[in-house]
């Protein structure tokens, strides 16, 4: 680049970087947006659920429901229902099999009766979860190649961004509307500059998450490619567990100590109270409670929830062996994996962060709108010009196309037959299809026309999910009591609203509108 | 999010971007001094360094400056979209949280 200044150098950089990655970016900061309530979008997609109601014998009955349902069994883990998800999931081993994540059995439980519970096959939120950072239908380590090489530009971006910004302070709250690629210039700054603590905080701790597979160069020769030894010297992510005590010789069935005095312990200590709870051995005289911490309190201290033991037959508290205090860098690592991950946040904090993500996925659009928007003069000059055309599709089957196939994603969750077998996977080619169809919409039509028609999609999708669930399931909304899934279908109203708007402002004729508008339907003049 | 800190990171936008000659002339429709620019600028620093506290008290330190630094971003939108859709409700509106979240704290 020789001959341009940093500042003409950097722009060049944003915006050929923006543009190239721009697409998979916006697909990454959606769908990782939508993830910041993963769980509370999986349990909405479970309405076979949604009657569970937590109350304070919910443990002592799940415990005791566990004898009959695992009876026998070398230890039981049972998750607490909490404000993200208010059923119980159960999970026991057979005597003799090793605990695994994948292994075992498991239940969901009614947390008013310790009931099974039938939930539908979905894949709820996890798919857009994992979506986010291992996209699909391709080996997971060249997916998050690809996801971990887009956020090395996206860290690019945002750095040559500023470079490349003229007046960042003077500019700071300046949001001027109706005036073409100026507001689609000041919409684009604005949402960058006002969220980007947000911004440089998520890319670069997604790029820490993805580190040890992008540059394992460090830690592999330290120790020898033995990354297990090296997460547990850190102590961190990975670590072995604290060991469970090993049962001695024959166990002898034996009756248990009552649940609800450890759990009050728990709840004295912790501010969340237990959000877990293991035996090992129940209903034996060897039997041992673990209780773990719910949500966790610091930043610091990630996947270290605290513990606490009691004798299953006594009750009496047992000691834990010490933990040590992690180290300055793993505390660097735990603060941004934790930030990123978000598992410490209560519902407010959690908006916060789902409201910066929003921010980040209208930043991202709006470049790529701005990069069709600013070179519009010069293709009514020089008539059609087919890369421009594709940026066009491609803009509109993903800023609105994506949007389009989470609202089918979504429908297919709640009209596919429940029996229907492979069903969660139908549910995500219901996805792939409509975001296919989007695609090919979108090179049919005249660019404003997909604009218009795939916004307009998306607010008939997501506004009519809430109604459809009011009709469907009485235990579904806020008459419920459920706040939970009241702010789901809230915020899929307020997403089809803000769409519904969008289609709104383009549907004016061309000689009544603003000049921003005006602009677009030149574009559909030229492509056509 | 903390009521206080939200309110609080509103009002020291606002009085931030007050700051500012475009943003003056914009709500109060006279030319600025500079003492006054500045004063409005520090006040408006202050208030967004209040804004840590009720974060940091509800939730600790390292989670409390995440809160806080989201706070501030949403209240800087609000002050962004005020000052393009309706520039003078900033005047009522920046004391009115001001004096909300002062209200809070004592409360």
């Amino acid at each position: 680049m020789k001959g341009l200044g940093l500042r003409q150098a950097n722009a060049w950089l944003h915006t050929w970087s923006g543009l190239l990655l721009g697409w998979l970016l916006y697909a990454i900061f959606a769908t990782g947006t939508v993830s910041f309530f993963r769980d509370e979008l999986s349990f909405w997609m479970k309405p076979e659920l949604h009657a569970s109601r937590p109350d304070e014998g919910t443990a002592a009955r799940v415990l005791g429901a566990m004898a009959d349902y695992a009876p026998g069994a070398s230890s039981w883990q049972i998750s607490l229902p909490d404000e993200r998800n208010p059923s119980v999931a159960v999970q026991w081993y057979a005597q003799g099999e090793r605990p695994s994540k994948g292994g075992g059995s498991r239940l969901v439980l009614d947390a008013a009766t310790a009931q099974p519970l039938q939930a539908r096959d979905t894949r709820g939120g996890d798919f857009l979860y994992r979506f986010h950072f291992e996209l699909y239908g391709m080996p997971r380590i060249a997916a998050r190649w690809i996801v971990g090489v887009a956020t090395m530009f996206m860290l690019v971006a945002i750095v040559s961004g500023v470079i490349t910004h003229k007046k960042i302070f003077t500019d700071f709250f300046t949001f001027r509307r109706r005036k073409g690629q100026r507001s689609w210039m000041d919409a684009h700054n604005a949402l960058a500059v006002l969220a980007l603590p947000f911004h440089l905080m998520i890319t670069y701790s997604g790029l820490l998450l993805l580190m040890f597979m992008l540059m394992p160069w460090g830690v592999q020769s330290a120790y020898q490619g033995d990354l297990r030894a090296y997460f547990a010297e850190r102590g961190g992510r990975g670590a072995a567990q604290v060991a469970a005590p090993q049962a001695q010789g024959r166990a002898a069935p034996a009756p248990q100590a009552p649940v609800g005095p450890m759990l009050a312990q728990a709840r004295a200590a912790w501010p969340a109270g237990a959000g877990g709870i293991s035996v090992m051995q129940p209903g034996t005289t060897q039997a041992v409670v673990e209780l773990r911490e719910g949500g966790s309190t610091s930043l610091l201290d990630r996947g270290r929830a605290q513990r606490m033991r009691f004798d299953g037959v006594t009750g009496v508290r047992l000691p834990m062996p010490a933990e040590p205090a992690p180290d300055g860098v793993s505390m660097v690592y735990n603060v941004f994996s934790s930030l990123h991950l978000l598992r410490f946040a209560g519902p407010w904090l959690r908006w916060l962060f789902f409201a910066s993500g929003l921010l980040g996925t209208a930043m991202v659009a709006t470049g790529l709108v701005l990069w069709v928007v600013k070179r519009l003069p010069q293709r009514r000059k020089q008539g059609g010009h087919a890369g421009h055309r594709l940026v066009e599709c491609l803009n509109a089957a993903t800023v609105a196309g994506l949007p389009v196939a989470m609202g089918a994603y979504f429908w297919a969750n709640r009209l596919l037959p429940v029996g229907m077998a492979g069903r969660a996977d139908w549910e995500i080619t219901s996805f792939f299809a409509a975001w296919a169809a989007c695609l090919a919409h979108a090179l049919l039509r005249s660019h404003r026309q997909a604009w218009r028609e795939q916004l307009a999609a998306v607010a008939v999708l997501f506004a009519g999910l809430p109604l459809f669930s009011f009709l469907a399931y009485p235990h579904s909304h806020l008459a419920a009591g459920s706040w939970l899934l009241a702010g789901v279908d809230a915020t899929l109203l307020a997403l089809g609203a803000l769409a519904a708007a969008g289609a709104w402002t383009l549907r004016t004729p061309v000689a009544a509108r603003p000049a921003r508008q005006r602009e677009h339907a030149a574009a559909n003049e030229v492509a056509a | 999010m903390t009521p206080a800190g939200l309110a609080l990171g509103f009002a020291g936008m606002a009085a931030l971007s007050l700051g500012m000659d475009r943003h003056y002339e914009q709500v109060f429709g006279g030319e600025p001094g500079r003492c006054r620019l500045a004063a409005l600028r520090l006040f408006g620093a202050l208030l967004l360094a209040l804004a840590l506290e009720p974060a940091v008290k509800a939730y600790g330190a390292s989670v409390g400056a995440a809160t806080w630094a989201a706070e501030l971003t949403l209240g800087a939108v609000a002050v962004a979209l005020l000052l393009s859709y309706a520039p003078r409700t900033l005047l009522p509106l920046a004391p009115a949280s001001a004096a909300l979240a002062a209200w809070w704290w004592m409360a």
